[in-house]
């Protein structure tokens, strides 16, 4: 990745909230309305996984609600990671989370978000290929953890634009770490009456 | 509909309730921890037997994290275990040669209401517990159809993953396994039946255990327990009768201890019991039990030189007299053992009468006694305990617990027990065990005391102390020697039947609710073998000393649950693996090593709390947490966890 790529994410990390984060929440009552995002993601960093295989763009479906404090998501995740040597299998991989953030206005249309993310990393290996040979098990699934901070432009009443950077963490043995930068688009929805009841 | 079926439920817990006056003060006195169903789903509990780790002064011991041995505070070490079970009132005889384990139990986890666990000697629902108990209540079904059911998922950390192609290969793990229950429920005015099942796999893939259970099953070792339950409740005329039958099928490992072998076992235990009982007058009510259990374990593979079996049916049958200060019992009970080494089954017949009496509250304070006089082969065992309440003030009280217990020989349900009385298998494999002193009746004279004052609305503290003097206790002591090549033990085996010595310890509680939605509470246990012989000592050193518990639950909103404890286990010390550990070079450690365990819970209800769910993780610190010196290590683990209710 490219310097300018590794500045962009750490911007991104070091935005700090300036705002009032309670004000700000208590705009939101829970459940109230559905954020939906759709996010593109590549990889910013080299680590020990990288030498084995290239994530290249990973895509990510989330559904954001306001919750009693912040806001609670759910979210997968997804990459296809094609081998770099001959002796691994090309993988992909799902993380279905579930998260939680909090978010700041930043003054006009921006605002920033802070979250955490943990849930099930899904690893399917494909079996066609050499590296998989006397191998029974095409699947696994590790924990796996994740932070965000994500700079957000609105576009109208409820379209969002979004830069994000994620570091995400892999609790296998030899950890997974990956910083991500990502680019998304989100629209907001009024939560029907039986979902929201639901919910709460 | 619902009101009446309420009726029948509060008549069903009011009878319970009248048993004696004394035992209403027993549920409110500081003797008796109480485990709410709420706290059992909050608290990271994926299996029944989980909820050892919440009790303030019982200890735990496990090999590979299904079957658990525990240890109740200063009474026993987990050696010879002699506390009891009981089901919603009815004794479950799940002991197997002196291990009583809970994830035996049919009863899955969401059925359980609550949980009383008792530490001082105490008539107990007609049983003297002279060494613990645990009594499991379950949830008394709602009016009309209902139904529910529970998901639990686990998995340790560390698996790996993609690297699994690669030279940094680890091996897998897969420790911790799936559980599922259902259940469903329909009640009416003067009737309900219920039934459930439950189902459950754990993988014994532990790098410490692995070799041993690979070798014993010969596969993939995966211990796998299935259970079902049926019960059926009604009144006729003035009497309340429930009829349960219960049964459990586990595909276990089981360490037969004296030759330190691994056997795959099958494991079944089934249960048939009826209650009943009648209101003779307003405060007066006559209770029957009547109950046949079978617990039997066989092997699954032939690994011994000699058939490895047993079943044991055990039949009871039981009178109660209670009134709101007298309660009164007689109840006999037969046990008979069926062996591939005896031709003819052994029998065991002990009868008992039982009586408490509770004296209204005097300048003297409020006490109440309890005795019990039990008879077999020619032998009388007591058990008597003499409880004392007195009022300091408003907030504060004084209890005290004096108890003495003299056992009979037949209450003894050790292999080394079995074995005086013919159980030849022990011979059969040619064991090197020395027996010095053949099992005795163990006797013990208690006393506990303990102060509490309520501080203020939702804020309290209390502490006690208690001395035990122990005899007559089996212990064993092992020389074990390392055996690489399945990393295995062997070696040969001391048995003292007549173990003894003091025993003294504190317990120091406080809980506190800061804010409406934020509640904490602070266990800290003490327990000192102070004198005795040597094998006593042993015994007890494989005990931790300290154990603490500090729990803050965070319920900001009605259906949003954040529940994190921090645990701190001393280490123990287990002198059988003293050469073990030189020759596995530290692999396995004669000391456990004490551990600082962070547990953090998050639990959602939806749809008007008809779904719930809960991600936790166990030991987050990632510290060394071990509960045996051939036992796994947990690492951090992650939870989740399903549950749905239809009512």
């Amino acid at each position: 990745m490219t310097s300018l790529g590794r500045a962009a994410a750490a911007g991104l990390l070091a935005v700090a909230p300036g705002a009032d984060i309670s004000a700000a929440q208590s705009r939101r009552v829970p459940f109230e309305t559905l954020e939906v995002a759709i996010t593109v993601f590549t990889d910013l960093n080299h680590s020990r996984f990288h030498d084995f295989w290239d994530p290249g763009l990973g895509f990510e479906a989330l559904v954001e609600v306001p919750f009693y404090f912040g806001a609670a998501q759910v979210g997968l995740q997804q990459f296809q990671n094609a081998a770099r040597l001959s002796t691994v299998p090309d993988f992909r991989s799902r993380f279905f989370y579930t998260g939680w953030s909090a978010d700041v206005w930043l003054g006009g249309k921006a605002r920033w978000t802070g979250g955490i993310q943990a849930g099930v990393f899904h690893m399917r290996f494909d079996a066609d290929t050499a590296p998989f040979a006397g191998r029974s098990e095409p699947s696994e699934t590790e924990l796996g953890l994740g932070a965000t901070s994500m700079l957000q432009y609105r576009l109208g009443d409820r379209w969002y634009v979004a830069g994000i950077a994620r570091y995400q963490l892999v609790l296998t043995d030899q950890r997974i770490r990956r910083l991500m930068l990502g680019a998304g688009l989100s629209r907001q929805f009024t939560t029907p009456p039986w979902l929201r009841a639901f919910l709460d | 509909m619902a009101a009446r079926l309420s009726g029948l439920i509060l008549a069903i817990a009011l009878v319970a309730a009248r048993e004696s006056v004394a035992q209403e003060a027993r549920d409110s006195s500081g003797f008796v921890q109480i485990l709410t169903g709420e706290l059992l789903r909050t608290a990271n509990l994926a299996r029944v037997a989980d909820l050892l780790l919440l009790l303030d002064d019982w200890d735990v011991a496990t090999v590979d994290g299904f079957t658990w041995q525990a240890a109740p505070r200063g009474v026993t070490p987990y050696q010879g275990a002699r506390w009891l079970l009981l089901v919603d009132g009815q004794r479950i005889d799940l002991d197997l040669f002196g291990n009583t384990n809970l994830n035996r139990l049919p009863v899955p986890l969401e059925a359980i209401s609550r949980v009383e666990v008792v530490s001082v000697p105490e008539l107990h629902h007609g049983e003297f517990a002279t060494a613990g108990l645990i009594h499991i209540h379950t949830r008394e079904p709602a009016s009309g159809l209902s139904a529910g059911g529970w998901v639990t998922r686990g998995s340790e950390i560390g698996d790996p993953g993609p690297f699994a192609f690669t030279s940094l290969a680890t091996p897998n793990v897969d420790r911790f396994g799936d559980d599922a229950s259902v259940s469903v429920a329909y009640g009416r005015r003067r009737w309900f039946a219920e039934a459930s099942a439950r189902t459950g796999e754990q993988f014994a893939t532990d790098p410490a255990i692995v070799d041993r259970y690979a070798t014993a099953t010969g596969s993939f070792p995966t211990i796998k327990v299935r259970g079902q339950r049926v019960r059926l409740g009604g009144r006729l005329g003035s009497a309340l009768h429930q009829v349960t039958y219960q049964r459990s099928s586990v595909d276990n490992v089981f360490l037969l201890d004296p030759i330190e072998a691994q056997l795959p076992t099958k494991e079944r235990f089934e249960q048939l019991g009826l209650t009943g009982t009648f209101a003779l007058a307003p405060g007066r009510d006559l209770r029957y039990s009547l109950t046949r259990s079978v617990n039997r374990t066989e092997a699954r593979r032939d690994l011994l030189a000699a058939d490895f079996g047993w079943k044991a049916t055990t039949s009871t049958a039981g009178l109660q007299f209670a009134s709101f200060r007298l309660t009164a019992g007689a109840r006999i009970r037969h046990v008979e053992v069926e062996t591939p080494q005896e031709a003819d089954p052994e029998h065991v017949t002990t009868g008992s009468v039982y009586g408490e009496v509770a004296v209204a509250g005097t300048w003297a304070g409020a006490p109440a006694l309890a005795a019990a006089l039990t008879a077999a082969s020619g032998e009388i065992g007591v058990a008597a305990a003499l409880r004392q309440r007195w009022q300091l003030g408003a907030h504060s009280r004084l209890e005290s617990v004096l108890g003495y217990a003299r056992t009979v020989h037949a209450d003894d349900n050790s292999i080394w027990a079995w074995s005086e009385r013919g159980y030849d298998l022990l011979q059969e494999l040619g064991a090197a065990v020395e027996v010095r002193d053949p099992p005795g009746r163990s006797q013990q004279v208690t006393a506990d005391l303990a102060i509490s004052a309520r501080l203020g609305p939702g804020a309290s503290v209390r502490a006690a102390g208690f001395w035990r003097w122990l005899d007559g206790l089996t212990v064993e002591q092992h020389a074990l020697r390392f055996v690489a090549a399945e990393r295995s033990f062997e070696g040969p085996l001391q048995v003292t039947g007549d173990a003894g010595g003091h025993m003294m310890g504190g317990e120091l509680t406080a809980a506190a609710q800061v804010l409406p939605p934020l509640r904490m509470r602070l266990a800290y246990s003490t327990v000192w073998a102070i004198a005795g012989d040597d094998s006593f000592g042993d015994a007890w050193a494989t005990v931790p000393r300290h154990l603490l518990h500090y729990a803050v639950e965070f319920r900001p909103v009605a259906n949003l649950d954040l529940w994190t404890m921090l645990t701190y286990r001393g280490p123990s010390h287990w002198s059988d693996f003293a050469a073990v550990e030189a020759e596995s070079a530290g692999a396995y450690a004669a000391t456990v090593p004490g551990a600082i365990v962070l547990d953090l819970a998050v639990q959602k209800w939806f749809w008007k709390r008809r779904l719930r769910a809960h991600v936790g993780f166990r030991n987050i610190l990632g510290s060394t947490l071990r509960y045996h010196p051939a036992g796994a290590t947990w690492a951090p683990t992650v939870l989740a966890q399903l549950e749905a209710r239809l009512e």
